[in-house]
């Protein structure tokens, strides 16, 4: 059996509605109420504006990706038995940059700028992450 | 500027040397003293890393320091090594003080006396634990949590974007070996070809075991005091042309990297404005660069600089490092004549500063012939700086 997840334990509020919202099954990621410019990872203030004025608004969850890699050993101990796997950095079609990992396919199929969609994903009890999948054309 | 290096020390470079950090760091100073021909007690400036375990408090008690008038610190890690340098300037510059030592001391590799702990020893998820309060928290819960991970994410994007090849990293890797077999203060001596880095293990790809740098412990330090006082000192004096340092995203927050960065894409920014002011301040170009360090956590962030800093033109570095330009002797500009993080030793970027004087003084074992400016800086993934040093003729 693998060894658990490392779990996010936010001690800000910011991050902490990430993941509420996220375990509810919602990808929300924040928007500033007065200029509309995304964020993420969260902040308390829009760095576009300086409005701290936020919405916290549905993510499309689609994209793109941006960065891969396939990891092996050594890593993290929850990673360990499904070396080698493959972990991305996706850019939404919102703007923002998430970090995710490619579930779905052979690493060596994953390319940079392919069309990916985050999928909210329990992968542990209580653990909802936006795991990555290839969109086919 | 008129700040000058005086002196260079540093300690055996090895692993698990079974020294505490204190003990390599005032080896490493007194020693960079010895070489100056000034007594330890002269030191009344400490710059160091904000990460660095030995304060300052101590060294003045374990070596006899009588009186500190300068402490500044540079952020993360191995952006810093460079900055370390021009925090020592301008603070000799400006009159804060007239004798500051540079200094970074480890013990910190994967096996590390000093243990587990989040600023000590152990693997990085070792340290990070399993409640994630920090950054962590947007990385770790996706398998991305070493260097080597989020290094190996901007590599491929450069790959991308440029049609760099992972073996171009891997010529780099070969370079600086073949710049260690000759160094005999490097840990990784034996020369490597580009089919041992191809049979090498895979990391996280494109990165192989022979484009990260070393795990071991040592320490490394250098005097920086006027260029009136260092002319009267042992050495000949190496001057400080210019120095810059400046923000940006760090690999460890890679939404925020790539969201405001990009810097080898799309935007100005980071290394690339810095490189303008650092060379303008000094009144010369990247052409006039005989010999560089350039800090590599990994070997990519050898190409990146060599992009960011102007020594070749954006998405060029993979051609540049493939035509031998990086090697010692007959390169354009040799980087990494030591051997580097990858083959001389990691000391956080901090040994590449004893070689870029040695360089200018032509004493270095791969010495570039008349060498009069070297350049070095910071691992550019991260919050980082430049230092020119030039020969005073």
């Amino acid at each position: 059996m693998s060894a658990p997840y490392p779990r996010p334990a936010p001690i800000g509020a910011h991050d902490a509605r990430f993941w509420s919202f996220a375990a509810q099954g919602e990808l929300r990621i924040q928007r500033c109420a007065d200029c509309g410019v995304h964020r993420h990872p969260p902040r308390p203030l829009c760095a576009a504006c300086g409005s701290t004025a936020v919405e916290w608004v549905a993510a499309s969850g689609r994209g793109e990706i941006w960065a891969r890699t396939v990891i092996h050993p050594p890593t993290l101990p929850a990673f360990t038995e499904r070396t080698p796997y493959c972990a991305v950095v996706v850019r939404l079609d919102e703007g923002v940059f998430m970090v995710s990992t490619i579930v779905d396919r052979n690493p060596d199929d994953v390319v940079v700028a392919a069309p990916v969609e985050l999928v909210l994903t329990e992968v542990e009890r209580d653990l909802v992450l936006p795991l990555a999948r290839v969109v086919d054309a | 500027m008129e700040a000058a290096v005086a002196g260079i020390g540093q300690t055996t470079y090895a692993k698990n040397m079974g020294r505490t950090e204190l003990d390599l760091a005032c080896e490493a100073i007194r020693s960079a003293c010895a070489d100056a021909g000034l007594d330890v007690a002269a030191i009344d400036g400490v710059v160091s890393y904000h990460v660095e375990q030995v304060q300052e408090l101590d060294l003045m008690t374990a070596l006899g320091i009588p009186e500190l008038r300068y402490m500044a610190r540079t952020p993360s890690g191995g952006g810093g090594a460079a900055s370390l340098l021009g925090l020592a300037a301008l603070a000799v510059d400006q009159g804060a003080a007239e004798c500051v030592v540079a200094f970074r001391a480890r013990n910190r590799s994967k096996t590390a006396s000093y243990g587990i702990d989040p600023n000590q020893g152990g693997r990085p998820w070792a340290k990070g634990g399993d409640r994630l309060s920090d950054a962590k928290q947007w990385h770790y819960p996706f398998g991305v949590a070493a260097p080597a991970h989020e290094f190996a994410l901007i590599a491929s994007r450069h790959m991308h974007v440029y049609g760099t090849r992972a073996e171009h990293f891997g010529m780099q890797a070969v370079a600086q070996r073949f710049h260690a077999s000759r160094n005999p203060d490097a840990i990784m001596r034996d020369p490597i070809t580009i089919d041992d880095w191809h049979a090498s293990r895979p990391i996280a790809e494109p990165l192989r075991l022979f484009d990260c740098s070393l795990e071991n412990d040592g320490a490394a330090a250098v005097i920086v005091t006027s260029l009136e006082r260092a002319r009267d000192l042992e050495q000949p004096a190496v001057k400080v042309l210019s120095q810059v340092q400046y923000g940006a995203p760090i690999h460890v927050q890679l939404c925020d990297f790539f969201a405001t960065t990009a810097a080898f894409e799309e935007r100005d920014g980071g290394a690339v404005t810095a490189s303008r002011r650092l060379f303008g301040d000094a009144g010369i170009t990247p052409s006039d660069v005989d010999v560089a360090m350039m800090v590599e956590p990994f070997t990519v962030a050898v190409l990146l600089a060599l992009e960011q800093y102007g020594f070749c033109e954006r998405g060029g570095s993979g051609p540049f490092v493939e035509s031998g330009q990086t090697l010692w002797p007959d390169g354009a500009l040799p980087v990494n004549t030591h051997g580097g993080s990858t083959s001389e030793a990691f000391v956080h970027g901090v040994n590449h500063l004893p070689e870029a004087v040695r360089q200018i003084r032509g004493t270095a074992v791969n010495q570039v012939a008349d060498a009069e400016v070297a350049f070095i800086c910071g691992a550019v993934s991260d919050p980082s700086g430049a230092v020119l040093l030039g020969a005073d003729r």
